[in-house]
């Protein structure tokens, strides 16, 4: 299935495409595994609006269509 | 092989380690006042570069000296000062064109850079390689590849 | 050891000049640059006094860690009563003049008093003299900075001064030291106008020794190499890499807080600083470093030579410091604006005119929402429509309000008074008469938290409760991490280190450096349990400036007005909930004050 990605920040360094290709039923965790993006370097991942707390990125399985964006962690500035 | 210091400034953000590094070094304390290597920023910063001794082979500092306090290191090309022999007449600091040996009030003799002994210092201490020591023979090199990478490229800047 | 011994106290009504010794029993408890500036604060002034009256005090301070080669070494700190809120300031700064104040000598600079005719100080070593300002009142930060160094033939003076917005008592005012750094919020810099100080001017050729120097080496260069790893986007982005993270979050103030996402965002952004146009121009040029710093996440940029801001004024051709996430929230997002050059070109007056551009970009977005409903009109506005998004208004207002023409004496009171004076007092986005930072409260509730109870006023550097607001955008847990941070923040703003390494060191790791540098024992501990003495001296100081708990509050919008869009729709801020939890955390009573048990235990009691 093909999941549509936004990265923010610092986070192009790790990826710069728009989409993704994942295996049915992937879920936000493996997703950042696909993306090759370090889950530490993550600030926070929504999907379709929707904050995804760390502790669920396992759980929370995608569906082919869905708009996940990849947000770097705030530092302040 | 003889090495000499490097310096890219458009790799240089200002931020005055080096000087650190060399005060630290040859003082024992953190003086940028004292250190033999110095950064000039320009257009508020746009542009910074350090500037030390580049050790001249010809040296107008060591041919100025009235007591041959300056001498040669051969190994490693650079030109040092005896303390013993300095008399702080400041001969030296007049005939530098370029202003690196400079006179020290608190000892009464001159510093300038020495190469750290073969260890510069200050290259240690840059977070971005704008100091690097360097084949003598071949400080271009790293240019030169720069410039052929871009016509590598077909882009010219 | 690291710190100098020795404070220099100006009292300008008498015009002399008296250095005194150190206090290392102060510095030992609240270390140096916020805390022990706090601590000489409160031993040395009636927190009740008028801020811009010849008896407010206003210090200069470094850390003991100032001038050393631990990376990021350049901090200092302005600390004084904070004419824009009525309780204490204290304004961070970087650049390369608190480590020369270190090799001047001085740990802490003491202004007191006013000069009766403006005056500059003049510090060369150790021959220190007031002279008269008389050439470069009423000249800008750039013009006083090249002036007094040609004066007096040494380009390598370091030189903190203040523009007419200063002079003329603009309530946030700035400090500005070596062109584009600042000491920015709370109005500083009118304070050092009050005072009819225009500026400090330093060259230091003595060294800073550290307690055990090999071990120093070992340390810091140890230290160092973490950094590295660490970050972040900040040396190759700067801060306003974070813009649009928070647009994705859907945090970004815009247009005076009402909503909180910009669909301009992307022309304000890092990457928009990084695009290169059809001409060939791109808004950055290069990033740059404070003193000592391995991060150098500065950034220096040029407008582009035929934006209308700049097109027939030569004198702004040059580059200068860049957009930081601030600065472009401010003039940005908060103001619907989506010019990257009027942006930058605003950024560029504000160091000019020594200006916070913070407060101003709020308190401008507040005159603009009240033009949009009418209250005021382009009679009161000099002609210039202040609507959302209009580019000119903001650098036409940027200038007035730095040289103090026309509306932008009424900009220039801040947006609390601004707000009172047209009847509107809801619309001002501040805490205790400060403007609020790029972060909606209610996307982020432990940051509302912070703001709130934070000792200068709405500030967003005082505490750090990003990741667990980041996962969770409820008020749950966010007391604490709140108070911890802000107790961990103070210790590291008082070490003369930036906040910006906290991302890769921790306790551990600066007090280790502060262990090989400084004489005593410094753990982990000792430096957590100092961040909390001095967060509750700062609350003392406030308390009794008159403040109370009824100042720890938010505005009315972010209460009640629930955030539109975002990952936080439809919430606003949990206050209520998370305030009760946060004072009893602190040791202090239901009213917010500090009891006699944590005043004891803190040893300010």
């Amino acid at each position: 299935m093909q999941v549509e990605v936004r990265v923010t920040g610092q986070l192009i360094d790790y990826f710069s495409g728009t989409y993704v290709n994942l295996a049915k039923g992937a879920n936000v965790a493996q997703a950042l595994v696909a993306l090759e993006i370090p889950a530490v370097s993550v600030g926070l991942v929504s999907v379709n609006g929707e904050a995804v707390p760390r502790a669920k990125r396992a759980q929370h399985a995608l569906v082919d269509g869905d708009q996940m964006v990849v947000m770097a962690p705030l530092t302040g500035g | 092989m003889h090495r000499s210091l490097h310096i890219e400034p458009n790799l240089c953000t200002g931020c005055l380690q080096c000087e650190l590094a060399c005060s630290f070094e040859h003082e024992g304390e953190f003086n940028p006042a004292r250190s033999r290597i110095r950064v000039f920023e320009f257009e508020h910063g746009k542009t910074s570069v350090p500037y030390t001794c580049t050790q001249c082979v010809e040296a107008w500092c060591l041919k100025a000296c009235p007591t041959g306090a300056i001498y040669v290191d051969s190994d490693l090309g650079a030109k040092l000062v005896s303390a013993q022999a300095c008399v702080g007449c400041k001969a030296c600091t007049t005939a530098c064109p370029f202003g690196t040996i400079e006179f020290n009030p608190f000892s009464g003799k001159v510093d300038k850079c020495d190469l750290c002994n073969g260890d510069p210092q200050c290259v240690t201490a840059c977070p971005t390689d704008a100091i690097t020591y360097l084949d003598a023979g071949a400080t271009g090199v790293g240019r030169m590849q720069a410039f052929a990478e871009q016509n590598a490229k077909g882009v010219s800047s | 050891m690291s710190w100098q011994g020795k404070v220099l106290r100006v009292n300008l009504t008498r015009g002399d000049v008296t250095p005194e010794p150190l206090n290392m029993e102060w510095a030992n408890d609240y270390i140096g640059e916020r805390g022990l500036g706090t601590k000489y604060l409160w031993e040395n002034m009636d927190p009740k006094v008028d801020a811009m009256s010849p008896d407010n005090v206003l210090i200069f301070a470094t850390g003991p860690l100032t001038g050393t080669n631990a990376s990021t070494s350049g901090r200092y700190a302005v600390l004084t009563k904070g004419p824009l809120t009525g309780a204490i300031a204290c304004s961070n700064s970087g650049g390369k003049f608190g480590a020369e104040l270190k090799y001047a000598g001085y740990d802490l600079l003491i202004v007191e008093g006013s000069s009766e005719k403006p005056v500059y100080l003049l510090i060369e070593g150790d021959e220190i003299s007031l002279q008269s300002a008389e050439k470069v009142w009423g000249k800008t930060v750039w013009e006083t900075d090249e002036w007094i160094k040609k004066q007096h033939h040494n380009p390598m003076l370091k030189i903190a001064t203040i523009g007419v917005a200063g002079e003329r008592g603009v309530r946030y005012a700035a400090i500005v030291n070596d062109l584009h750094r600042a000491a920015g919020r709370s109005g500083v810099g009118a304070v050092m106008g009050s005072k009819n100080l225009k500026a400090v001017a330093v060259r230091g050729t003595c060294g800073v020794q550290v307690k055990d120097p090999k071990r120093f080496m070992q340390v810091t260069n140890e230290m160092k190499n973490l950094l590295a790893e660490d970050v972040g986007g900040l040396t190759k982005y700067g801060t306003n890499a974070m813009m649009d993270t928070m647009q994705e979050f859907g945090g970004l103030p815009t247009r005076n807080f009402q909503e909180v996402q910009f669909s301009g965002y992307d022309k304000v952004d890092a990457r928009a600083m990084l695009k290169t146009d059809e001409t060939g121009h791109r808004n950055l040029l290069t990033n740059k470093a404070c003193f000592g710093c391995t991060i150098a996440c500065g950034r220096i940029a040029h407008i582009h030579k035929d934006h209308f801001t700049i097109q027939n004024r030569k004198e702004y051709w040059h580059a200068s410091g860049g957009l930081e996430y601030e600065t472009a929230f401010a003039f940005g997002p908060v103001i619907g604006v989506d010019d990257i050059d009027a942006c930058t070109f605003a950024g560029y007056l504000m160091n000019e005119h020594g200006m916070d551009p913070i407060s101003f970009g709020v308190t401008l977005a507040a005159a603009m929402e009240l033009f949009e409903m009418g209250v005021i009109t382009t009679d009161d506005t000099d002609g210039v429509p202040l609507n959302f998004g209009n580019a000119e208004a903001l650098t036409v207002m940027s200038e007035k309000t730095g040289k103090q023409e026309g509306f932008g004496q009424v900009l220039g009171l801040g947006s609390r008074l601004m707000c009172q004076k047209y009847g509107h007092p809801e619309l001002s986005m501040t805490v205790k008469g400060q403007e609020f930072a790029g972060y909606d409260s209610r996307a982020l509730q432990g940051m509302g938290l912070g703001y709130a109870t934070g000792n200068r006023g709405a500030c967003h550097l005082k505490h750090d409760t990003f990741e667990v607001d980041m996962d969770d955008q409820s008020g749950e847990g966010k007391a604490d991490p709140c108070k911890a941070s802000q107790d961990w923040t103070a210790a590291v703003d008082s070490s003369g280190l930036c906040m910006f390494t906290m991302g890769a060191w921790g306790a551990p790791e600066f007090a280790a450096q502060l262990d090989a540098g400084c004489e005593g024992e410094w753990t982990a501990e000792r430096l957590l349990e100092s961040g909390e003495r001095i967060w509750n001296l700062e609350r003392m100081f406030n308390l009794a400036a008159g403040l109370t708990c009824a100042d720890d509050t938010l505005p009315e919008r972010l209460l009640n007005d629930p955030a539109p869009s975002g990952t936080a729709k439809g919430r606003v801020n949990e206050l209520d909930k998370m305030l009760p939890e946060y004072y009893s955390l602190r040791g202090w009573s239901e009213q917010g004050e500090p009891t006699s048990e944590t005043l004891t235990r803190l040893g300010l009691g």
